[in-house]
Parts: C-alpha cells; sequence; structure tokens
C-alpha cells in the first residue's frame, strides 16, 4: 500500500513526496495523489494559462489535461525535478501546442451562439488583439485590464511564455529556464525581448494611461 | 555616450530590474546609467512597463467546478466513475465515513439519494437489468416507455407500475445469459453505427482500424481499472438482489498498469483494457471476467437512470448520474439511454442545470442519432423553456455536438454529409446546415486529413453550388467561409484550383471574408497538404514537377491577393497564409513587396507587420541563427523598415538564393550522415518506399566533396557506410542500391534516442538527416521530453544540425498524424527534433 493510511495522509505531504510514492500504487491511489495536487495547484495552474493563452476556458481545459497527464505519467515522475515545474512544463508544452494548433483552425469560435456575429460580443481577449490591433480602438477601451491582455496575447509566445513565468507568476530566472528546459541566459534575453514588445505596443496604444512611467531611476 | 555602448547596455536593463546581473555587469549597467539620460529615460520605461504589466494583468475568473471535472474526468478512467475520488468542497459526501485515502464519490451519490436498497429501487434495477439482457423491446415491454420516468419526474413520485413490473424470478436466468453471451472484448466493434438511426451510416465511412479509435472507457471500458474491491454500489445493490452475487464467479482482474489504457489505443494498440485476453489465459477466464464486468455496468446504469428520473434525487446527484449515463456504452442499452437523455431535455426544464447535463450526455455518446437530436435540440424551441435556458441549451447543444464530432470522424463525416448533401437542391441556407458546417468546420480543424473523402467532397460540392448562386446574405457568407476553411484543413490538394480561384474571383462577386477563409485554407494546404498525392497526379518517383507548379500557382494566388485585394484584411492573411508555405517562392513574394520607403503607416504598416512575421517564420526554420534573424525583425521590424537587401545580405543563408538546396537538405555540409527509420510503423502504407526514394535523392545530389554515411536503425542499427566517406558517382551509385533492398523489419521498434546519441559521438559529422515517421514507443509527453532532451544534452558538445524528414503517408496516416495523441507527439517530437538541433523539419 503504497498510501498507508495509518501514517501521514496524501493532503499532508509534499508535492514530490506524494508522487514518489505513486511509482508503486494503484491506479486509484494515484487518483487521490493527483486530486491533491489538483486542489493545491490548479488556482495558480489556471492563472498562469489563462496569461499565457488569453482564454479562460482553453486555459481550464489545459489545465485540466496537465493534470491528467501527470495521472498518466505519474509513475514515471523523476525526482529531478520539483512537481511544480513538471506541471508547469508540461502545461507549457500542451499550451505551446494548443497556441500552434489554433493558428490552423477557423477562427469561427464554437463558443458564440450561432445565430449571428452580433451576439458574440463576448470576444477573447486575443481576438480581440488580431481582429483590431488599431490604437484607437484600443486607447477607447475602458478596462486597462483587457488591453493589457491583448498586448500579451500579441507578444510571440516563445517569449510570451517566459513573460508570464517571470512578471506574473514571480518566477526566478532559474526556476523559469528549469521550467523551460533552456539556460538562465536565454530566459535572460526572450525575458528583455518580451518586455521590449510589450512595452513598444504600451506605449503605442495606452498613451492615455498617464500615471505609468513616471518614477525615478535608481543608480 | 555612443550608440554602440547604449546597444550593449539595452538588454540588460531587463535583467536589472530583477536584479539578476552579475555584479560585473551591475557596476557597468550603473556607471552607464550615471552618465546616460536616454538609457535612464530607457529603463524609466521599462519599469513602467513592467509595472503595468505587473499591476493589471488579467485573471482568470474563479472556476468553482474546475476541480469537479478533473475528478470526474480522472474517475472516467476506472470503472463505470466507481472510482475513490476525494471532493473535498462535495456536500454529497457529508456525513460519509473516509474510506482511506480516498471517498466513493458514488456511495455519496447514492447516499444523497436517500437510497436505501430498499424493495422498491431494487425492483427498478432488477427489471431494468433484466429488461437491458433482453433487449431493448423487452425493456419496453417491461417498463413502458422511460420518458414516462422523466413525466412522473415532473410530478414526484416514481409510478407504482414501474416498480410493479419487475420480474425478480427470471433474474439469475437472465444474469446467467449475459455472462454467457456476453463478448470477450465487449462492444468495441460496433461503437458508434449500432443502433437504429445509425444504422444509415454507411459502412464505408468507417476507416480502417477504426474500431481501435475508442474515446478512452468505452468499449470495455468496465475493464479498465476495475478495482479488485467490489463496487459499494454494486455489494447494496447485490443485497437488495439477494444472494445471485455468490453464484457469480469471482474473478480477480488486474488494474491496469500505468495509465496507458487512457490513450486512444488508436496510437496504441496494445493498450486496451486490463481484460486483453493473453494467448496462455484461459478464455473462459476472460469471458467470466467480462460478464462480470458487464453486469456490473447494467445495474450500474439501472441506478443512474433511477437517480436521474427520481423526482426526489438532490440536485448535484442527479446532474452527475446524468453524465455519467452518456458514458456508458451498453450497445441492447444505447436508444434506451438516448430516449431517457432525451426525455430529460423535454422534462427538465425546470431544471438547467440538469438540462445542461443532458446535453452534454447526448455528446458524449457518439452516437449519429443522439448527433441528431443534438442538431435539433439546439434549433428548436424547446418547450417550456425560458429564452435564456433556450439560448444555454442551444450553446449546450452546439458544445455536446462539437464534441461528439472530434470524437468520431465518422460522426463528423455524417453530419456534414447529412446536413450539407440538400444544398444544391434547395439554395436557402438553412440554420442547421449553418450550424453544422461550421460544426464540422472546427471539427476538421482536429479531424483533418482522416476525414473521409466523401465528406470532403460534400463540402466543395455545396461550396460550388452557393458560389455559383450568388448568394451574398451573412449566413450564406459565413457558411461558405467556414467551408472554405473546412476545404484548407483537410489538407486536400485536389481542391486547391478551387480556393485558388476563390481568391482570385472578382472582388465585387464575393465577401471578403470568403477570400479572406480562402487564402488562410491556401497556407493551411500549403503547410499540410498532401501535394503529390498518387491518387491524384501519379507521381513519379523521379519528382514532384507538377505538384510543384502547383504550390508555385498557390504561392503566385497569394502574393497577388497580398498586394492587389481590396480589402486589408484579405491582405494580411496573404501575407500570413504565405509564411505557412515554405518553399523559396514564399520567401521571394514576400521580399518583394516590403516597403521601401519610411514612413510605414495605417493599414500598411499592419500589413508589413504580418509580412515580417512571415519572413521570420519562414526564414527561422532555414536559418541557422533564426535568434539573430529573430532580433532583428524585433527591433528593427517593429520601428522602422526591413530592407529586402539586408534581409538578403545578412541573413539568408546563401543557400536559399541558389533554391536548389532549399530542400536538398545537406546543402553546405562537409560530412552528413543519413538515418534511414526501418522499424516495423515504416512497413505500413508504403512509408518505406517514400523514405528511401527520399534518401535516394539525396544521395544523388551529394556533391563529390561532401563525405557522406548511411545507417538504417530501428532497435538496433545496421550501419550500410559506417564512417563518412567522400560521395563519389560510383559509391553513391552502390550506396543507392543497398538503400533499394532494405526492408522494414518487422515488429522492430525504433529506439530513436540511442542511435541518435549514437550518431551524434564525437567523429566528423556536421549534418544528420533522420528519415522517420516519427511513431515510436515512447512514454508520453514525458518520453518525448526524455528523448528531446537527451539528444539535446549529447547534441550540446558537437553541435551538429539534425535535420528531419518526417514521413507521412497516406490518408489514414496523416489521420494518425494528427488525430491521435500519438500521432501528435511524433510530429510534435520531429518538429523538436529538428528546430532544437538547428535543423528542419520537411514533410515528404
Amino acid at each position: 500500500m503504497a498510501f498507508d493510511r495509518k501514517s501521514v495522509l496524501p493532503q499532508e505531504m509534499p508535492d514530490e513526496e506524494l508522487l514518489v510514492r505513486c511509482r508503486d500504487a494503484s491506479d486509484q491511489e494515484i487518483r487521490v495523489a493527483v486530486g491533491v495536487l489538483a486542489e493545491r495547484h490548479h488556482g495558480a495552474l489556471i492563472r498562469f494559462l489563462f496569461r499565457f493563452v488569453g482564454q479562460s476556458t482553453t486555459a481550464e481545459d489545459l489545465a485540466q489535461e496537465a493534470f491528467l497527464r501527470v495521472y498518466r505519467n505519474a509513475r514515471k515522475y523523476k525526482e529531478i525535478a520539483r512537481f511544480s515545474t513538471w506541471l508547469y512544463r508540461i502545461a507549457t508544452n500542451l499550451a505551446l501546442n494548443e497556441i500552434r494548433n489554433s493558428k490552423q483552425r477557423p477562427r469561427l469560435s464554437l463558443s458564440r451562439p450561432f445565430s449571428g456575429p452580433d451576439e458574440g460580443e463576448q470576444q477573447p481577449a486575443s481576438q480581440v488583439a488580431a481582429s483590431d490591433p488599431g490604437p484607437d480602438a484600443l486607447a477607447e477601451k475602458r478596462d486597462l485590464r483587457q488591453a493589457v491582455g491583448a498586448l500579451i496575447q500579441e507578444i510571440p509566445e516563445k517569449y510570451r511564455v517566459v513573460l508570464v513565468l517571470c512578471d506574473l507568476e514571480d518566477r526566478s530566472y532559474a526556476e523559469a529556464a528549469e521550467t523551460l528546459g533552456v539556460k538562465v541566459g536565454t530566459i535572460r534575453s526572450r525575458l528583455f525581448r518580451a518586455r521590449g514588445h510589450f512595452q513598444r505596443r504600451a506605449e503605442q496604444r495606452l498613451r492615455h494611461v498617464a500615471t505609468w512611467g513616471e518614477g525615478r531611476v535608481s543608480t | 555616450m555612443s550608440n554602440e555602448v547604449c546597444d550593449k547596455i539595452a538588454p540588460l536593463l531587463s535583467a536589472r530590474i530583477d536584479g539578476e546581473l552579475t555584479h560585473g555587469e551591475e557596476t557597468a549597467v550603473s556607471l552607464h546609467l550615471e552618465q546616460c539620460a536616454g538609457c535612464q529615460d530607457r529603463l524609466l520605461r521599462l519599469q513602467g512597463a513592467v509595472a503595468l504589466l505587473k499591476s493589471e494583468a488579467p485573471a482568470p475568473e474563479d472556476s468553482s467546478d474546475f476541480l469537479a471535472h478533473l475528478h470526474r474526468r480522472l474517475s472516467e478512467q476506472a470503472v463505470l466513475g466507481f472510482s475513490e475520488v476525494s471532493e473535498p468542497d462535495d456536500d454529497l459526501e457529508q456525513g460519509l465515513p473516509e474510506s482511506g485515502s480516498g471517498r466513493l464519490r458514488l456511495v455519496a451519490l447514492a447516499g444523497s439519494v436517500k437510497w436505501r436498497a430498499g424493495l422498491l429501487r431494487t425492483a427498478v434495477a432488477a427489471g431494468l437489468l433484466i429488461g437491458i439482457a433482453l433487449g431493448v423491446r423487452q425493456v419496453e415491454r417491461g417498463f413502458g416507455d422511460l420518458r414516462e420516468a422523466w413525466t412522473d419526474f415532473g410530478s414526484g413520485e416514481q409510478p407504482a407500475s414501474t416498480v410493479a413490473r419487475g420480474d425478480f424470478s427470471e433474474e439469475r436466468l437472465l444474469l446467467d445469459r449475459v455472462a454467457v453471451e456476453s463478448r470477450p472484448n465487449g462492444s468495441s466493434g460496433d461503437d458508434v453505427v449500432p443502433e437504429e438511426a445509425d444504422s444509415e451510416a454507411s459502412p464505408s465511412m468507417q476507416p480502417a482500424g477504426f474500431e481501435s479509435i475508442q474515446r478512452p472507457g468505452d468499449g470495455n471500458r468496465p475493464g479498465n481499472g476495475v478495482e479488485p474491491v467490489p463496487s459499494p454500489l454494486m455489494a447494496a445493490v447485490e443485497e437488495g438482489l439477494g444472494s445471485e452475487s455468490a453464484d457469480v464467479p469471482q474473478v480477480t482482474v488486474e488494474p491496469l498498469v500505468g495509465s496507458e489504457g487512457h490513450r486512444p489505443p488508436a496510437a496504441e494498440p496494445e493498450a486496451g483494457g486490463a481484460v486483453t485476453p493473453t494467448p496462455s489465459e484461459p478464455s473462459s477466464v476472460v469471458a467470466e471476467a467480462e460478464a462480470r464486468r458487464q453486469r456490473e455496468a447494467l445495474v450500474a446504469c439501472a441506478h443512474l437512470i433511477q437517480i436521474a428520473t427520481s423526482k426526489q434525487s438532490q440536485p448535484e446527484a442527479r446532474e452527475t448520474a446524468i453524465l455519467d449515463l452518456g458514458d456508458f456504452d451498453l450497445p441492447p442499452a444505447r436508444a434506451l439511454l438516448r430516449d431517457v437523455l432525451v426525455g430529460g431535455l423535454d422534462h427538465l426544464a425546470g431544471a438547467p442545470s440538469a438540462r445542461l447535463a443532458a446535453f452534454t450526455a447526448l455528446g458524449r455518446m457518439r452516437s449519429l442519432a443522439a448527433a441528431e437530436t443534438l442538431v435539433h435540440a439546439g434549433l428548436g424551441s424547446g418547450r417550456g423553456v425560458s429564452p435564456e435556458a433556450l439560448r444555454t441549451g442551444r450553446l449546450a447543444a452546439r458544445r455536446a455536438l462539437a464534441y461528439a464530432c472530434l470524437q468520431t470522424d465518422e460522426l463528423a463525416c455524417s453530419v456534414a454529409t447529412r446536413y450539407l448533401a440538400p444544398l444544391d437542391k434547395d439554395a436557402r441556407v438553412t440554420a442547421a446546415q449553418l450550424d453544422a458546417a461550421l460544426l464540422v468546420s472546427e471539427s476538421f480543424g482536429r479531424a483533418g486529413p482522416g476525414l473521409a473523402r466523401e465528406a470532403v467532397d460534400e463540402a466543395a460540392r455545396a461550396l460550388e453550388f452557393l458560389q455559383s448562386a450568388h448568394q451574398s446574405s451573412v449566413d450564406d457568407s459565413r457558411l461558405l467561409s467556414a467551408l472554405v476553411r473546412t476545404l484548407g484543413q483537410t489538407a486536400a490538394a485536389r481542391h486547391g484550383r478551387m480556393l485558388v480561384d476563390l481568391v482570385r474571383v472578382d472582388p465585387s462577386s464575393c465577401h471578403w471574408s470568403i477570400r479572406e477563409a480562402a487564402a488562410e485554407a491556401l497556407g493551411t494546404l500549403g503547410e499540410n497538404g498532401t501535394w503529390g498525392d498518387s491518387e491524384q497526379t501519379g507521381r513519379q518517383a523521379d519528382g514532384g514537377t507538377t505538384d510543384q507548379l502547383r504550390l508555385d500557382s498557390v504561392v503566385s494566388c497569394l502574393s497577388g491577393a497580398m498586394r492587389g485585394d481590396p480589402d486589408q484584411r484579405v491582405r494580411e492573411m496573404a501575407a500570413i497564409a504565405l509564411g505557412r508555405i515554405p518553399v523559396v517562392a514564399s520567401l521571394e513574394a514576400l521580399l518583394a513587396w516590403l516597403p521601401t520607403q519610411a514612413p510605414v503607416t495605417g493599414d500598411r504598416r499592419a500589413l508589413y507587420g504580418c509580412q515580417s512575421t512571415s519572413l521570420l517564420l519562414l526564414t527561422g526554420q532555414v536559418h541557422s541563427e533564426p535568434r539573430e534573424w529573430s532580433e532583428l525583425v524585433d527591433q528593427v521590424g517593429a520601428d522602422g523598415l526591413l530592407q529586402p537587401s539586408i534581409v538578403r545580405e545578412k541573413l539568408l543563408p546563401a543557400e536559399i538564393e541558389g533554391a536548389k538546396t532549399f530542400f536538398g537538405l545537406p546543402g553546405q555540409a562537409s560530412s552528413v550522415l543519413f538515418l534511414l527509420d526501418i522499424s516495423d510503423s515504416m512497413r505500413h502504407e508504403g512509408k518505406m518506399d517514400l523514405a528511401k526514394r527520399q534518401l535516394v535523392r539525396m544521395i544523388e545530389t551529394l556533391d563529390s566533396h561532401t563525405r557522406f554515411s548511411v545507417w538504417a536503425f530501428s532497435d538496433s542499427v545496421q550501419r550500410l557506410l559506417p564512417t563518412p566517406r567522400p560521395a563519389t558517382r560510383s559509391l553513391q551509385s552502390r550506396m543507392i542500391s543497398r538503400v533499394r533492398q532494405l526492408r522494414a523489419r518487422q515488429g522492430a521498434k525504433t529506439r530513436l534516442e540511442q542511435v541518435l546519441q549514437l550518431s551524434l559521438e564525437p567523429g566528423h559529422i556536421d549534418s544528420v538527416v533522420l528519415l522517420t515517421d516519427g511513431l515510436m514507443e515512447t512514454d508520453g509527453l514525458a518520453g518525448v521530453e526524455t528523448v528531446l532532451e537527451q539528444v539535446g544534452f549529447h547534441n550540446s558538445q558537437r553541435r551538429s544540425v539534425l535535420h528531419v524528414v518526417g514521413v507521412f503517408r497516406g490518408e489514414s496516416s496523416l489521420h494518425l498524424d494528427r488525430g491521435s495523441d500519438q500521432g501528435h507527439l511524433a510530429t510534435d517530437l520531429l518538429r523538436r527534433l529538428a528546430h532544437g538541433n538547428k535543423g528542419l523539419l520537411i514533410r515528404n
């Protein structure tokens, strides 16, 4: 019995220990373990994916898939990586695939009512960005958050993922590097590029936001 | 301060914000900042942008049912959802004892409806069980129309008659009969077309090997993860039934090792249920185990119907039961289950979430009849349903139908042919046709070339007709656009001409969205298209001149649209599409039409952005330093002009100029190793022949200064030419003749990782060309990651270029390539292998 009920409950085990125990566990025990892990991590993971892919339903679907893959591969988990690193790496790969595939898919959305385009008001941020990136349209947007979200989605995904990890999820460069399987130097340069991308577009389109950019340079 | 220093400092500013500079860098940056106002400003602006980013980043809405949904999906992987999962926030489980590491959801479910294994409900279960065992007709005779159950749902109590008709005396007999009649492999063979309405679906639309494409948990689902522990629900049922359970042979069923059973078996045929008979296993034992499982399924099904239709059930329990009903795969009960769910649509108007669950369950049933119900339900008025519920119901119906279409290509095909076929008889586009076309178009994105030819041609025919009818309403345009994209997604080059014509059509007679869709479809086609499809072109082994011409005409058409179409959206789409077609002509077209005079403003600027992105895509694939190019586009392209001459001089590798070696991979290599996959998977669909032809062609194009060697590999390596030698005429012809004699090895696995490690060991090879279909025995995503990591590690010293020629062949292979997990992993692996090692992935 991999999870001895007399000893520590799965809910009390650290992530990595839970997974290590999955090696010899039954399917149902692994389900329990993954359930516990999902409880701990799903919020942050969905937030990360949402910021990366720009659509909440897609983010949730990807997060579901990520946990299912954790379940399927739990017995193969190696202790060399932290669980969250592993999870985010799986999720990132899924998201990249999704982005790639979605570029090939038609842009009409099933999630919109089919009675006509007029009803499809709830465009995801990425579509807002893709369909009408004009400065005026963006400048008129009341919701700054939405505009920022749209700008993030315009960053090429290779850079965007680094920006989301480091700036929005507060990962260190080393953690981001481990998650993406690249060197720290790569993270540094991609983050620079992503921020530059964002900055340029934000300056072009969000000029009306006068509050940011003020401050002092500490030298 | 010189710009040169500033340019060096600029990239460091970002890391400085995060305190990630080394001590030396920090000092240098600080010193520079003290003296340079420009960089101070730059830093300030960057800090502002980062602050904005951090403070205004969007956050998703809370998803309350994420965990519940995940638990449901996790437990779908076990038998009938009777799995132990912990659902911490689920009220259903209050007051139930903890059972070790998890709690039993279905126990909770049963508890929540105050189910006590009493006589009444047991009688319903037993009666239904008997009915199911005898077939649908018997069920109906025993219970009347099950829709009545929903009617009674409205009035409160289960009808007494329903209970009274259960016949206990026959039960044991029937259980035995179930045991005898059950097939060892369950019902996997006739999943999609079994019931009455479904029988109209042509068997020819069922691609070979479909039986193995099952949803996780279907077919022999009862076998997947059957826990050795008897289900408590079953125990309760058996308690109610009497002592029959003692007569059922107790067969120990090993749970699946690992989780492979959850992947589509198409990709991994060996991953069946736990009960896959092995040669050494006596068939009677297997049959008994199967019988037991089927019996469990029947009883469970009965109980779920009972929970779903009982007024006394708690809403959450009802909803879960309804959802679970969609997952049963009991051929005798399919029509019955569908009727129950359809009845639910009618009678659950007052319980929106349960009604949505019924829609979802219908979508999960993967049957054409259920899909039709969904189409009609999605369009119908819905009796006694509020407008809001109607709207959400339509949405749910669409989603469920899309889900169903995604599950099986046959379903997508059937929906397509059924709803598109009448188009040329009645020129009016009905909402149902529009809906179906949009759905199918969405589904095609995933199903891709695996779709039946019939459905694709139907779409083309419908398109042609609508086009000729000169219709112009919004709906028509949407339908046309959807159909156009459909054609692109199917990657069937035979419809390329139609798409080209659409892009070139007189703009005044064609809505812009159609031309845009056609341009997009051409991009998809150019990227994925089966150019040289033998059935169409009779492609010869010595080349594809005809195909090349056709691809060129696609590029020239897109190029024309990019610069000449009156609508900006079409121009942009044409530029994007060009970026997806990796031929020299695309590059030339994009380069030729880059703007030459600043400033670039307005629409031209947006188009310029698309052109730059496309150039990046194209050259990023072939250039040895994509990063350099990427930086240039990012820095220069965004703010200034990217001059074609700069691109040519600085960035494009020399071989592109000549265009001859763009696909003749070795190019500038001085020594090249060809690795040919001869594993079992290459035996099918002529992949081996195709790969050999590709290899022969490449060997033929080597010049005498290039040294080459050739290895064939599967689970072992056969070195036809162990060490690189100059490509003299005689050596070339000897090698070509040896390559032609190669045969794929039956049963041999692909040890890609090992052979790549071997080939990347120190030597004098600077370029490796791998010819493979990419199908290998990886451990899913983790396995792919392992291969990539290992190869990357081994190559980190040598820095050899690794090109991959993906050998994808035939429609079913392409379907596998795109439609299944494993196929998807394979292409993903090959792409990342190539790109991660400075190489190029080329599809045949």
